[in-house]
């Protein structure tokens, strides 16, 4: 304990780094998984096929060799990345080939007579998206892209293998620094730590959207309703 | 309840040698028809004989592979040209097909409000007229689940009809229900035909074809093989394949 209360600045700076590192790889994430996940679900062919071709290569990837690609392979076609850079977007690419493919079926779990029916009423092609399809694709994607996001915000300690500061090198640091100094390695007690740490933000995370996804069933479920136009019979029924 | 004829003649619906393929299989093999202003068309026939490929070819559904489809006289093709089209040709499909995350005032009011048939004020108060008159005031503000098959479908119709249609497909809108409430539904397209909306509608009940139609079309593989006032085809048909087709329903 008193050891983590040393080095508590290093840490705070580790995480503090991871945490910039997860929010922008959620946020990469999540654009590209919007983006390409519609396109999956375009009715243009060549959409669809890039957009699968995009999945099938990043999803089939390991994400480790991933980080390494993109940071080693940058400067090749002339880009030079910082670790943070290269870390961001190598797992943006990575989160958003998988949250494609979960928003792709989210979309396509909603039943085609759905489609069918808000375009005969002569609704445009991006209101029978929005007020229609959208809302039903929501509830199943849920649950799975929160798997993704926690799996992202551990997969974060792998930027730590192309030197980028954060939480999980900080505290390897604090291990090699302090066996060195003392001869005895505090790895179990550090790591410990940091396994707890990674465990509080994934777990709140997951118990987040947990509340959106009741909150989104209920309202999805719920007798109700919007109470407007008839105040007297809104509640006779069932 | 239907508009005002934009043009005074010539048919609402128009189809002229109207070809859907589904791969070298021809669904529609060269339809002709013409629906005028205030008629009910019923559309019988075997199944798998492109009843739902005609209907759904006269919304644009379906996009033809020959022929043209015309409404009011103007020929629609591109899919903007149907996008605007079918806010005035409404559709009511054998699985009701209401919005199950909104309300049934909701489901009502969407797309004529996107489209600005009236303001959210008007339609919302058209809307609950409608649903009064298809004994369904009380259900506004519920979702869909809450309601029977025979419910949901009279709200579907009402959906259809919010948008103030020139003419209103059905594709089998009893099928899927239960037999009980399959009167319910009928009733209200019956009330429907009396005030003069034009109706497409493709049925199994031939009951309500020889009570309500103006004209009977029978088809079978892809083509209309007989069209005719319900009188002449239920009993004196001029083809022997509908005569077949009837003799065996009946
Ligand atoms: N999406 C599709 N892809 C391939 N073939 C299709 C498709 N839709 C319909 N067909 C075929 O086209 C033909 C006409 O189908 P359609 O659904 O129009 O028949 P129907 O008269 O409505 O039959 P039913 O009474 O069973 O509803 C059938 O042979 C059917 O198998
Ligand atoms: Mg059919």
């Amino acid at each position: 304990m008193q050891l983590i209360i040393e080095n508590f600045p290093l840490l705070l700076t580790g995480l503090w780094h991871t945490l910039q590192l997860a929010i922008v790889t959620l946020l990469g994430s999540t654009v590209i998984s919007v983006a390409f996940g519609l396109m999956g679900v375009a009715r243009s062919g060549v959409l669809r096929a890039t957009s699968m071709a995009y999945v099938e290569f990043f999803r089939d990837i390991p994400l480790i060799v991933n980080v390494l690609f993109v940071y080693f392979g940058a400067p090749l076609i002339g880009i030079s990345l910082d670790p943070f850079g290269a870390a961001t977007i190598s797992f943006s690419l990575w989160g958003g080939a998988n949250g494609a493919e979960i928003v792709r079926s989210g979309f396509n779990s909603v039943p085609l007579h759905q489609e069918r029916s808000a375009v005969a009423l002569g609704l445009k092609p991006w209101e029978v998206m929005w007020y229609v399809l959208a809302p039903q694709a929501l509830l199943p994607i849920i649950p799975p892209f929160t798997g993704l996001f926690s799996l992202l915000i551990q997969a974060t300690s792998l930027a730590s293998m192309v030197g980028a500061m954060e939480f999980f090198r900080t505290s390897q640091i604090i291990v090699e620094r302090t066996t060195m100094m003392t001869g005895y390695s505090p790895a179990f007690l550090v790591y410990g730590f940091v396994l707890l740490v990674y465990f509080v933000i994934c777990a709140s995370l997951s118990a987040l959207t947990k509340r959106l996804e009741t909150s989104l069933s209920e309202r999805q479920s719920r007798r109700g309703g919007r109470k407007a136009a008839i105040p007297q019979a809104a509640n006779e029924s069932i | 309840m239907p508009n005002s004829p934009a043009t005074a003649e010539g048919p609402v619906i128009s189809v002229r040698g109207v070809v859907k393929k589904y791969g070298n299989m021809r669904a529609l093999d060269g339809v002709d028809a013409d629906v005028s202003r205030g008629e009910v068309v019923v559309v019988i026939g075997p199944s798998g004989s492109g009843k739902s490929t005609f209907i759904r070819c006269l919304n644009g559904l379906e996009r033809v592979d020959g022929g043209r489809v015309t409404i009011d006289g103007m020929p629609i093709s591109t899919r903007r040209d149907w996008q605007v089209a079918r806010r005035r040709i409404g559709m009511v499909f054998q699985d009701y097909s209401l919005f199950p995350h909104m309300t049934v005032m909701s489901n009502i009011c969407l797309a004529p409000v996107r489209a600005r048939v009236g303001t959210r004020a008007e339609t919302e108060e058209r809307a609950m007229e409608m649903l009064e008159r298809v004994g369904l005031a009380h259900k506004a503000n519920d979702f869909p689940a809450a309601l029977s098959g025979g419910q949901q479908q009279r709200v579907a119709i009402v959906r259809a009809l919010a948008m103030k249609p020139e003419a209103i497909l059905f594709d089998e809108p009893t099928s899927a229900l239960d037999p009980e409430t399959i009167g319910e539904v009928l009733a209200v397209m019956k009330e429907l035909a009396r005030e003069g909306m034009t109706m497409v509608v493709v049925t199994h009940e031939m009951g309500f074809a020889r009570e309500v139609a103006d004209r009977v079309v029978f088809m079978d593989k892809g083509r209309i093989v007989e069209i005719g006032p319900p009188e002449v085809i239920f009993t004196s048909p001029r083809e022997d394949r509908t005569k077949a087709f009837l003799e065996m329903i009946f």
